[in-house]
């Protein structure tokens, strides 16, 4: 074939300029390590690439997450311990107060530090995170928890909220448990109930009902599990009726502010002035928080009659107390020991999204990085090639026949 | 002798010429499109003499150019396939390297973003967290809507491209034109001979044509003269004459540029025929690989604002309000008017009012679509998705406004306008999504992390049931667009419900808006069954579900006492079920007859037996004013069969009857309780049996009454006293659940009324529950105030990450690697066309140069070899004179 002059120049350049653009491709893969410089060097493989990226972005999200579950925990942990010991020193003066020789003094004096132990229990109940949120109050975390009502005792004012955590694709954790269900929902050994006021209640201020007590377990059972409703039919005359069926219990009884209310073995008292229409619920319930117990524990403390019938009062209600008390500390254990389950949990998916990342990252290297031996030696030999194209070259064109003229 | 100097003198000539053409030879090695010239030699006519013919010498009979045209040809097409190809690579890999690079690319604001959500759900009060949010979602949007720029100027830089490359095929044109014309008038003048610097002008500017796009020529009129054309065959250069190309804006997208042909005064646009070279590869890449990745990316952004939108407004922000929109509105009224451009050719009037709504962005394509109105009739269109030329949608105009049609996941509505034939537009659902995305949530409390609603456990409860946290379907109906009656209030839950477990397996929903007074819900959910052991899902996830109820005259009313039988007194109708089907439209209609004096029970399990159709049946009757006037034979009272003996002595009364109700097997058997208010005793029948009830006792009796089971509290419509000997049979109450599309009408007003109203019971929210409660229990259900706390949402909106929204597939960040995929597949694909088209193109310039190209050594050959014969010829005169200079010595 002939060659012409220009040809010859044209290929040898040509030559050079495709073993230098291979050269480039190859230092810049050196230089970042990558074997896929842009997506078009290997579409399938660059779509993986940027699938594992991602996979490894959510793996750490998740990772992140973990720890922050696990900081959550850790610190309710803590704080279940401190209450626990709390309810166990409270549980001491129980069995203390059940001994026989205190008289009412000494008896007072327990009373006392149960009060103490009453208000640092709601104080720990009513802890707060870092951020000012109240751990135990579910989804309400701007609200206390545990509130003194109008009457003094404390009521639970959060909801049954439990917040949960993505740890893992297909795992949502629960990272907070709500009050109620640890210091709430606590079975009770006798039937006992509760009371509140509607919220559609219109008096200004609002009036209240106290937690009242039982004083006839046999009565109360009998009417058990139904409720009762107070409602008032004008600002100093009210009716009891039995919530379900409607049927009256008591009609238009003269109302006396702070004065005892008793029916079914219940005695409660309510306090202010309601206006007419303003209702009051006395309902029946199986549980009762642990600071209620302890306000109970107080309560009879502080009515102890120094006689042999207060005593057998008082013993009765030691009885439960120390029970209920003991049904509280289960509660908060059970608690725990969930903790600790999670934390378990916890701890194996951490090691597990440890595993898929390096796991993933092999994968990724695998695909992405370069072999530094292979692509080393690719460079030497392209440089090999380049200088001998170079020294090709220079001595194709530097003949001529019209040097020989 | 003279001869013979005129045969040397010949071959000094014709050397001389041979010469000057070698010269010319190495003077244009290096010029482009020359091609090598030869002098022809021809050895001049013999003469006859008498030892025969004898040779004269030599001469050129012409310059010969050295050129092929088929090689010309050939390296010409393979220069268009080569410049396509490249241009192409070119204008791919500047997006391939845009979309993947970490830099540019959109995964790791995706990743910034979702990881900001969980950030907010690890730690919802957190007002930092919620900052980092907002400034990573924007982020987010910068990134796409740098993306979304970066590929629209790479559009215009294509349109500026076309132009250029559209005014150098006007130039050339217009040199070929006056190529033509010189070549011909040199043909004509040099006889014959061809004018080769010309020829290889015109070569050259045929091969720079050829450059742009695909050129083909044919022989002219006029000798020498070629025809040009382009492209499929648009005529370029006929003869003297050129067309003009014009870039002009597109018909279909003002934006864009396309190519027209001017001839004749009349221009028309011929981008789709201009196929191969620059302009080729350029509107190649740009209608398909380009406008692809901008509607891939317009896709992700829309269904990433539709579906966190979707998610967002399902939940609670900080301030207790519901959570609104986070993105910008999908179906904006501008920007759905912008999906939607009118063909400019379209005739008048112009006074289109259309607008494109995207309805269900998971089944959207990154297609654009043509609405095509092609006759016969004014009002018939056509739509066709514009990647596969698929009609998708094909119908008439009925001839009032709004006409919507819905097609692929979006909406276009027809406001107002005079559509004719041969009207055109353009559909472009995910074009501009990248660009319009845009936050609306200004303050960090307005995120919505929370959901609205939450569930309380009694605290009174005697059983072990358990409520779930609930979810949020919606808070508007999706059928109607309006907002749910639960959500209408801002800041709470219209009504709050109870849920009241009135037995161990039966429920009623109540309206606790007075919590001292509960009311059976609107509309009414009574005597809902509850089965222990598995999980009860509350509430209907169905937008269209109604209910209505047996309201009919013959409802609630306690039949005229009678020694029997006994008889509810429910007259016979026969009820029509009409069914509409959801994909086609076809109604499918049933007919229930139903017999008279039939119990509640029995009509409502007909009724249960068709599909799409709940009913539950329940009897309630009030007994009061038990009357015993005191002689020997007492009150006694017999229910369905069961005579109920009190203990001698005992006087009948509701608190006496309750517990031998309660306690009598054979009731308990047939669902009957009773409960006693004291002075009244009702009786409950929970699978809607007729209630029986008949006295015996000279001279006693008992008034039965109705209750009226949607307003417990009201007095009875319907007494009657059933005194000894006599008894009644009280039909029962029917609540029916119609699912979506079913509706129900009565022959009469018997038991259901001919057209009963069928209230919508969608709530948009469901809640289950678990484990067995007891008689009494209740669950509430009320708005989440004051639930900082609550991270559902959050969750909810992180977990779109993984759910595949786009195309219904796919999560946002594969349909974005899926873009990556086609652009690096193109790329490589270009890159390996661009080099098996540069290996022809090679060839071929190495065919062309072996034909054509100058080689100096050859021409250095051929300097010698004329000089040599130069030389020689110069001998043959200097012979020839000494011949003659002997001849004239001789005679000296």
């Amino acid at each position: 074939m002939r060659i012409s002059t220009q040809q010859l120049f044209n290929r040898g350049l040509e030559a050079i300029q495709d073993v230098t653009a291979q050269q480039q491709k190859t230092q810049l893969q050196l230089s970042t390590g990558k074997k896929i410089l842009t997506p078009a060097d290997d579409p399938v493989a660059s779509t993986r690439i940027l699938e594992l990226k991602q996979e490894l972005e959510v793996n750490k999200q998740f990772q992140r997450n973990v720890e922050l579950a696990e900081g959550h925990l850790n610190l309710q942990d803590d704080l279940l311990g401190s209450i626990n010991t709390v309810v166990q020193r409270v549980r001491e003066l129980m069995i203390m107060a059940g001994n026989g020789v205190l008289n009412k003094d000494d008896l007072s004096a327990i009373s006392s530090e149960a009060k103490e132990r009453l208000d640092q229990l709601a104080g720990l109940l009513n802890s707060q995170d870092a951020s000012g949120e109240y751990l135990f109050s579910g989804f309400q975390g701007g609200t206390e928890p545990f509130q003194k009502n109008i009457s003094g005792s404390y009521v639970y004012q959060g909801d049954e909220g439990k917040r949960f955590v993505q740890v893992e694709s297909g795992l949502r954790l629960a990272t907070t448990q709500n009050g109620k269900e640890i210091f709430q929902d606590i079975k009770v050994d006798q039937n006992t109930f509760y009371t509140l006021a509607s919220p559609s209640n219109q008096a200004v201020p609002a009036a209240g009902i106290t937690s009242g007590q039982i004083i006839d377990q046999e009565a109360y059972d009998e009417f058990y599990p139904s409720d009762m409703v107070v409602k008032f039919t004008s600002p100093n005359q009210y009716s009891i009726t039995d919530k379900a069926t409607g049927r009256a219990l008591a009609t238009n009884q003269p109302y006396v502010p702070n004065s005892p209310i008793t029916m079914n073995g219940v005695q409660f008292e309510i306090v202010g002035s309601p206006v007419a229409g303003d209702s009051f619920f006395v309902e029946s319930t199986a549980k009762q928080g642990v600071l209620t117990t302890v306000e109970k524990f107080v309560y009879a403390l502080e009515h102890f009659q120094p006689t042999s019938e207060g005593r057998v009062i008082l013993n009765a209600n030691l009885d439960s107390s120390i029970s209920n008390l003991d049904s509280a500390e289960t509660s908060i254990l059970e608690s725990r020991s969930q903790i600790g389950a999670r934390l378990n949990t916890i701890e194996s998916t951490a090691e597990q999204l440890k595993d898929v990342e390096i796991l993933t990252m092999e994968i990724l290297s695998k695909l992405e990085n370069i072999d530094y031996a292979e692509t080393v030696s690719l460079l030497s030999v392209q440089q090999f090639t380049l200088e001998a194209a170079y020294s090709s070259y220079s001595r194709i064109t530097s003949l001529s026949l019209f040097d020989r003229l | 002798m003279g001869d013979l100097i005129g045969i040397g003198l010949t071959g000094l000539k014709s050397h001389q010429t041979a010469l000057s053409v070698t010269g010319n030879n190495v003077a244009n090695t290096n010029t482009p499109g020359y091609s090598r010239q030869e002098a022809i030699f021809v050895d001049n006519p013999s003469q006859l003499t008498g030892a025969g013919y004898l040779g004269q010498g030599t001469n050129i009979s012409t310059i010969r150019r050295n050129a092929e045209e088929f090689i010309n040809t050939q390296l010409r097409s393979d220069t268009t396939i080569y410049n396509e190809r490249s241009v192409f690579l070119g204008q791919a890999e500047s997006v391939d390297n845009l979309l993947a690079s970490a830099t540019t690319g959109l995964t790791p604001a995706m990743s910034n973003f979702f990881a900001a959500f969980q950030g907010a759900a690890d730690d919802p009060t957190s007002i930092p967290q919620r900052q980092l949010l907002l400034s990573q979602t924007e982020g987010l949007i910068s990134r796409f809507k740098s993306l979304d720029t970066r590929l629209n100027s790479q559009m215009k830089t294509i349109d500026f491209e076309l132009e250029a490359s559209v005014s150098e095929i006007n130039s050339l044109s217009q040199g070929l034109a006056k190529l033509n014309q010189s070549i011909s008038v040199a043909i004509g003048s040099g006889g014959g001979d061809q004018p080769n610097s010309l020829l290889d002008q015109r070569d050259q500017a045929l091969k720079k044509l050829a450059e742009f796009v695909t050129v083909s020529t044919f022989p002219g009129a006029s000798p020498g003269q070629l025809n040009v054309f382009i492209g499929n065959g648009q005529p370029l250069v006929v003869g003297n004459s050129a067309s003009q190309l014009q870039a002009v804006p597109s018909p279909t997208d003002s934006t864009q540029k396309e190519i027209a042909l001017q001839g004749n005064g009349v221009s028309s646009i011929i981008s789709k025929e201009l196929t191969g070279g620059k302009i080729g590869g350029l509107i190649s890449f740009r209608d398909n690989e380009l406008t692809d990745a901008i509607n891939g990316l317009g896709r992700v952004a829309l269904v990433l604002a539709d579906t966190v939108n979707k998610q967002h407004t399902l939940g609670m922000d900080l301030e207790n309000k519901l959570g609104g929109q986070f993105f910008g509105d999908i179906n904006d009224t501008a920007v759905a008017k912008r999906r939607i451009t009118e063909n400019s050719l379209n005739l008048p009037p112009i006074d289109y009012q259309m607008q494109v709504n995207i309805v269900d962005s998971s089944k959207l394509t990154t297609s654009s679509y043509e609405l095509r109105f092609e006759g016969p009739r004014d009002e018939d269109y056509t739509i066709v998705r514009a990647n596969d030329g698929k009609t998708v949608a094909q119908s008439s105009l009925p001839g009032i406004f709004p006409v919507k049609v819905t097609v692929d996941g979006f909406q276009i509505q027809f406001d107002a306008g005079t559509f004719k034939v041969g009207d055109r537009f353009t559909v472009n659902p995910t074009k501009t999504a990248a660009s319009d995305i845009n936050l609306v949530i200004d303050r960090v409390e307005s995120i919505a992390l929370a959901a609205p609603i939450r569930a309380n456990t009694h605290e009174g409860n005697i059983g072990n049931g358990t409520v779930s946290l609930g979810k949020m379907l919606d808070v508007t109906n999706p059928q109607t667009n309006q907002m749910l009656p639960g959500f209408a209030v801002p800041g709470q839950l219209t009504p709050p419900l109870e849920i009241k477990f009135l037995s161990d397996t039966v429920y009623q929903v109540l309206d606790v808006t007075d919590p001292a007074n509960p009311v059976p819900l609107k509309p009414a959910m009574n005597n809902q069954l509850y089965r222990s052991g598995v999980t009860n899902t509350l509430f209907s996830s169905d937008p269209g579900e109604t209910k209505l109820s047996a309201l009919g005259a013959d409802t609630g009313q306690v039949p005229v006492p009678s020694a029997g039988p006994f008889l509810n007194g429910y007259g016979a109708q026969n009820l029509t079920l009409m069914t509409r089907d959801k994909i086609t439209g076809a109604v499918s209609t049933q007919v229930l007859p139903v017999a008279g004096d039939s119990s509640a029970e029995k009509i409502a399990s007909d009724l249960q037996n068709i599909q799409g159709v709940q009913a539950t049946a329940y009897t309630q009757v009030r007994l009061d004013n038990f009357t015993d006037n005191g002689d020997a034979s007492p009150l006694e009272i017999e229910i369905n069969g069961e005579t109920l003996t009190l203990p001698a002595g005992t006087a009948a009364s509701p608190d006496a009857l309750v517990d031998l109700i309660n306690s009598n097997g054979v009731l308990k058997g047939m669902n009957i309780y009773a409960v006693s208010s004291g002075t009244a005793l009702e009786i409950h029948a929970t699978t809607g049996k007729d209630i029986q009830v008949v006295v015996s006792g000279v001279g006693d009796s008992v008034d039965v009454s109705n209750v009226d089971p949607y307003n417990p509290g009201a007095l009875a419509t319907s007494v009657q006293t059933v005194s000894s000997g006599n008894g009644v049979a009280v039909g029962g109450a029917i609540d029916v659940t119609l699912s979506d599309g079913i509706s129900l009408t009565a022959d009469s007003n018997t038991v259901f009324n001919q057209s009963p109203v069928a209230a919508s019971s969608y709530l948009g929210f469901q809640f289950e529950i678990k484990g067995q409660p007891k008689a009494g229990d209740s669950f509430t259900i009320s708005y989440n105030q004051g639930g900082v706390s609550d991270n559902r949402n959050a969750l909810d909106i992180a977990g779109l990450e993984r759910l595949g929204t786009v195309g219904g597939v796919a999560n946002y960040s594969e349909a974005y690697g899926q873009i990556i995929e086609e652009v690096g597949t193109v790329t490589n694909r270009a890159r390996l066309d661009t080099e098996s088209a540069k290996a022809l193109l090679t060839q071929s310039e190495n065919n062309r140069e072996s034909i054509s190209g100058v080689n100096l050594d050859e021409e250095a050959g051929r300097l010698i070899q004329f000089q040599a014969a130069y030389n020689a010829s110069a001998q043959v005169v200097s012979v020839a004179r000494q011949l003659f200079d002997t001849l004239l010595n001789t005679f000296r």
